[in-house]
């Protein structure tokens, strides 16, 4: 294993597919046209030398060292800037230009400290390189004259320095910044010899800048440097893997020095990325050698006693005992567990089989419960696949793009980039967010609508959106006619036609001028390519999955599906939050989103599984909380979650796990849920893992271990122990097995293997006999369901509203440099951008409330009251306040309520009414009566399924297959006795379900 | 028309006069009265010619013939007193005030420039100097990105090739390398 060198062409690949030839040095090469002839040059095997040139970066032309001579052409012009042209003859090695490359070598050293031997680049300079392949010998204007090797160092950013005498103003930082991060932070300060890069303002701490490192990436010179490269000197080894944060699934090599991990590179080979990262994937590895981390098993009798440190033996057979004492006392459905979407496929397939075989239930449920699971239940219900529909790269050909409840700048940085990228060659941006988000404008991008909502009015809003397209005929009659269900689109049509949908009625409720609705609306419906991005603003919402078929209906009836530039695609917030869904993650689901009533897929899994199986769903995590404290769930293995932070309602969370008689935690760090616990079973972090990752493009990627697990062990090694210890027997020698048992049940997944994704790097779901390599883009010639779906969407507003005690709507978000509850990033120095929440409030709502910025305020909700720092931000309009929940400390999801989506139990994050006071003023919250969890659901559920066609049938058949037989024998004890509150098509239902 | 001219000013004539008609006919000599040294032709990036080619005809090729530029035109006259290493000099010196500092040649190159002619000035290993200094004025003639780096050479060096005495050397012999000091 050696340092992997990526091939620099030089300039960006061109995209035309007319060829030309050229002859270079001798060599005939063809290439498409618009290639540079440094890159015809590179590809025909030939070397030019080159400095300001690198293939992330448009040519620039300012070095000067690759400069050749053409026939037919006069002087010596860059090759770089120079597009071959069919015929051309080129020189690139001619006593002219090396005389010009050694010139212009010797005025660069001229003003370059000489201190190679001591420079944390030696070896890995193109500088340096350079004056090698020039022949430089002697730098004549010797190194008196004027210089910058007093310039001074920045070194404000954690991460990395700035050295300012190592400069040679290739430019490379600031286009780098401009081009592929699309911030535009850094600029050339001054001109001619006193040009030097600047980062704006003081420093690069305080500029503009967002620390993606893809400065430090392109420079050729040790001017832009990561610190640890500075202080443990240089890598000698690569492994390549995929980053742990958030779904974008950025490809890094991980930059060893003997088993020290010196930095994380972006990969170009990496399909996701393309060589870009943020400041998390690129630099916030740190937590992973935390001292914080546990690193031995440990138990406890009671939460009242001390951690005891103990061998995995004993740990195992200590959890499965207890484990199986509870099921022995309370029934084999006590018990259940929760998979994580921080872990790998493999890991969280061995979970959801421990749970399904060992335990012999079909409790498992994963955190995707509360983020994700209305895009699986909207996406399936139309196209029938539960996964966004594109590639990343499709956004390059988007011409219109609809970004809906999604902050991609702060929380899909990569993504991010790629979509700056295509604003700025011209697409139009929409935004449907009630913050203002960065993306509403900056540098050089402006949406063309801000649709700024209040908070809870999604549906309506996008059902506006589409009685515009409708009424106004901007629908795609042949894609509809041919891809799509002629009765349920006519059933749609009627429905979203009515004037309770026109703009003009929806423009009061959801605060939004009905101008701008249209304006969207026609912008979208006239678009080559319409393309919809979405995050947990469409999700974590009472109506989240409505709205992922509202937005699934808008691209089906404006013929947005099918091909590169249009689509619905979520971004996913979690590494692998697609293959946890995926894996059989979900109480009513096998991997692939197969029900667990199918007796032909049961079957198939019972067979390989050597047991029987249940073929009624299990518990979802709420409901798995609310039977705790109702003492019929008693035993609870989680993997990677911190539901004591992350969940909604933390009071309520934390009531249920105390309910428990067993709670197994398997994490990296002591956190706010193992304070609950009685086994801790220590994880291994991203770079100890083995497996793979799926990305929001349903892409899988390698995971590879990049040093040996901290704790000694694989998590599926103890995964399988475990239900090895409960009697079941399970075991796996590595987990490319564990990819192959996933292949063999898994008919989406029936051609992936670890064998494949190392040849080929990686590939996108579905991937089998049809599609031997993946597929980029789904439902192409036609829906996975076969015609698509169209679903009536009506807007049935939240029971979350505001009122006179509690008049304004929080919703929450995330921020740049943290990651989710912060359990990695709180970790790492991403704490000096972000040291605390902050409440952002508008002018109007502080100053009525005597608050200033920086005022440290109380924020109560119905059922909970934190602490956190106010900032007066015009982000949020009046009414609407904002925070992060990215610290324990402040616990923005003690405010947070338990309502959540209808057809998901999806919580509603995103919308809690509450009341901020200066911390001085008390809040008085007396407990408000709420109708139980399930009965709310129950109303929610009928209010939600369209009145049209056999809306009884269809309540039953959501009730059969989400819920478990307990829920629906308590639902129907309640309606007996209060059949009044209760609609007629639900007790029909119900009828029909017994 | 102008510098050390008696008769400064814009004149419109047709291609085809000779620069001496300009400068002794229209200009009638200098203004200080002392004989005629030489004249920058076509602009601050222009040639400075000697007398003995001022019958060349003001014309794009004539002029690019004898190593000059018609550039925009203009004629700047220096009198006997002016010193052409100074002059080359602020030729380099121009070039490192207006360069915009993207292409290395021009950008640290001019700066180099303006140190090198220097030392060949105060006689600091001049013959070396002077290599080094026409082997800067190839790298910025053929490398620079624009014709700011590309034409402050002509200055330059027809400075060096007309007028060597100015830098302290006899000649430029070959009209280029092997110069004596």
């Amino acid at each position: 294993m050696t340092l992997l060198h990526e091939t620099d062409f030089g300039t960006p690949q061109s995209k035309s597919t007319d060829l030309i030839s050229v002859v270079i040095d001798g060599v005939s090469i063809t290439v498409s046209e618009g290639t540079s002839v440094m890159r015809a040059a590179t590809e025909a095997g030939l070397t030019v030398p080159k400095l300001c040139a690198t293939d992330s970066l448009n040519a620039f032309g300012s070095c000067r060292l690759c400069v050749v001579e053409i026939d037919s052409m006069k002087g010596t012009p860059a090759s770089c800037t120079t597009p071959c042209i069919e015929g051309m003859v080129v020189h690139t090695q001619t006593p002219k230009v090396e005389k010009i490359r050694r010139g212009v070598m010797e005025l660069y050293i001229s003003d370059h400290p000489l201190d190679c031997l001591t420079c944390p680049a030696n070896g890995d300079c193109e500088l340096q390189d350079m004056a090698g392949v020039v022949g430089l010998r002697d730098v004549r204007y010797g190194y008196a004259g004027e210089n910058h090797l007093s310039a001074e160092t920045d070194d404000s950013n954690p991460y990395f320095d700035f050295d300012g005498s190592k400069c040679i103003v290739c430019n490379r930082c600031v286009r780098a910044c401009d081009e592929v991060q699309g911030t535009f932070a850094l600029t050339i300060e001054g001109r001619g010899f006193a040009s030097k890069v600047s980062p704006g303002g003081l420093n690069f701490m305080q500029s503009e800048c967002v620390s993606c490192g893809a400065c430090v990436q392109a420079c050729p010179t040790s001017t832009l440097e990561e610190k640890s490269v500075i202080q443990l000197g240089m890598p000698t080894r690569t492994v390549l893997t995929t980053c742990a944060y958030c779904g974008v699934g950025c490809t890094f090599k991980a930059e060893l020095r003997g088993d020290q991990l010196i930095r994380m590179v972006p990969a170009k080979s990496g399909q996701s990325n393309e060589g870009h990262s943020c400041v998390k994937g690129r630099f916030a590895f740190g937590y992973a050698s935390h001292p914080d981390r546990i690193t031995k098993p440990m138990i406890r009798e009671t939460l009242r006693d001390d951690w005891r440190e103990v061998s995995w033996d004993e740990a195992i057979s200590y959890a499965a005992a207890r484990l199986k004492q509870v099921q022995a006392k309370y029934g084999e459905n006590s018990i259940g567990g929760i998979t994580s979407s921080r872990c790998t496929n493999e890991e969280v397939f061995a979970v959801q089989k421990m749970i399904r075989a060992a335990f012999g239930n079909n409790n498992v449920d994963t955190c995707a419960r509360v983020c994700h699971s209305p895009t699986g239940y909207g996406l399936s219900q139309t196209f029938g696949t539960s996964a966004g529909t594109q590639d990343f790269k499709s956004v390059g050909s988007a011409d219109v793009i609809m970004l809906i409840g999604a902050n991609p700048t702060d929380a899909h940085p990569v993504f991010a980039s790629r979509m700056k990228r295509r604003l700025r060659e011209g697409a139009q941006l929409i935004i449907i967010d009630p913050r203002r988000i960065d993306l509403v404008k900056s540098p050089h991008i402006k949406a063309a609508n801000h649709l700024q909502l209040q908070p809870g009015t999604n549906v309506a809003v996008i059902n506006a959106i589409a009685n515009v397209v409708m009424t106004e005929h901007l629908y795609d009659e042949s894609f509809v006619s041919e891809r799509c269900e002629d009765d349920s689109f006519k059933r749609w049509f009627d429905f979203i036609i009515r004037p309770e949908n026109s703009p003009e009625v929806v423009a009061t409720l959801a605060g939004v001028p009905a101008d701008e609705i249209r304006s969207a609306a026609r912008l979208f419906g006239s678009a080559k390519n319409g393309a919809i991005y979405y995050g947990l603003g469409v999700t974590e919402h009472s109506q989240g999955s409505t709205m992922v078929m509202g937005m699934a209906n808008l691209a089906m009836a404006t013929g947005n599906l099918g091909r590169e530039g249009v689509g619905v695609n979520p971004l996913r917030g979690q590494n692998n939050v697609q293959g946890a869904c995926d894996m059989g993650s979900f109480p009513h689901e096998f991997s692939g989103y197969r029900h667990v009533s199918d007796d032909v897929v049961r079957e198939q899994f019972e067979k390989v599984w050597e047991t029987k199986l249940q073929s009624e769903p299990g518990l979802r995590i709420p409901n798995m909380l609310d039977a705790a404290i109702d003492g019929r769930f008693k035993a609870i293995f989680i993997q990677g979650e911190d539901i004591a932070q992350s969940d909604p309602n933390v009071k309520h969370v934390k009531h249920g796990l105390e309910s428990m008689e067993l709670v197994i935690v398997q994490d990296l760090f002591i956190n706010e849920t193992s304070a609950f616990a009685h086994v801790f079973l220590p994880g291994t972090s991203f770079l100890e893992k083995d497996g793979t990752f799926t990305n929001a493009e349903r892409r899988i990627n390698r995971v590879r271990p990049v040093m040996a697990p901290k704790n000694g062990k694989q998590e599926w090694q103890i995964v399988s122990e475990l239900a090895q210890a409960l009697g079941y027997p399970m075991h796996y020698d590595n987990a490319a097995q564990i990819m192959d048992e996933i292949a063999e049940l898994t008919p989406t997944f029936r051609g992936v293997s670890f064998d494949l994704l190392d040849r080929v790097g990686s590939v996108q779901w579905p991937c089998n006999e049809l599609q031997p390599l993946g597929t980029p883009t789904m439902h192409v010639d036609k829906f996975v369901r076969g015609l698509g779906q169209f679903m009536e969407t009506a807007y049935v507003p939240t029971d979350e509203r505001t009122t006179r005690k509690f008049p304004l709507l929080l919703t929450t978000g995330r921020i740049l440099s943290h990651y989710n509850v912060g359990a990695q990033t709180r970790r790492t120095q991403n704490t000096a951008w972000h040291p605390e929440d902050i409440l952002e409030i508008h002018e109007s709502d502080a100053s009525l409330r005597g608050i200033s910025d920086g005022t440290q305020v109380n924020i109560a909700s119905r059922v909970g009251q934190t602490l956190l720092r106010a900032k007066i931000s015009n982000r949020v309009p009046p009414g609407v306040v904002y925070t992060t929940f990215h610290h324990p400390i402040s616990g923005a999801n003690v405010i947070t309520t338990d309502f959540s989506d209808w057809a998901t139990n999806c919580p509603e994050y995103k919308v809690t009414a509450v009341e901020v006071r200066p911390a001085s003023e008390n809040i008085q919250i007396e407990p408000e009566e709420v109708a139980p969890a399930l009965i709310r659901m129950a109303k929610q559920i009928a209010e939600s399924i369209p009145a049209a066609g056999d809306a009884s049938r269809a309540i039953a058949g959501h009730l059969q297959k989400f819920w478990t037989v307990q829920m629906r024998a308590e639902l129907s004890t309640y309606v007996a006795s209060h059949e009044s509150e209760f609609s007629a098509e639900l007790i029909s239902a119900l009828d029909r379900v017994h | 028309m102008a510098g050390n001219i008696a008769r400064g000013g814009i004149l419109e004539l047709a291609f085809g006069v000779s620069l001496r008609e300009l400068v002794e006919g229209f200009g009638a000599g200098t203004r200080t009265g002392l004989p005629v040294k030489t004249a920058q032709v076509g602009g601050p990036l222009g040639s400075y010619l000697p007398t003995s080619a001022f019958d060349v005809s003001m014309d794009y090729e004539s002029l690019l013939a004898i190593g000059g530029m018609l550039g925009h035109g203009g004629v700047v006259v220096f009198d006997e007193s002016v010193n052409m290493a100074k002059q080359a000099r602020f030729a380099m010196a121009f070039c490192a005030e207006e360069s915009c500092g993207k292409c290395t040649p021009c950008r640290i190159g001019a700066t180099r420039g303006v140190e090198t002619i220097d030392k060949i000035v105060s006689g600091e290993r001049r013959r070396e100097n002077l290599e080094l200094l026409l082997d800067l004025c190839d790298v910025m003639t053929d490398g620079s990105l624009c014709a700011m780096g590309g034409l402050t050479p002509l200055p330059v060096k027809s400075a060096l090739d007309n007028f060597p005495a100015d830098f302290g050397i006899d000649a430029l012999v070959g009209g280029a390398r092997d110069a004596t000091s």
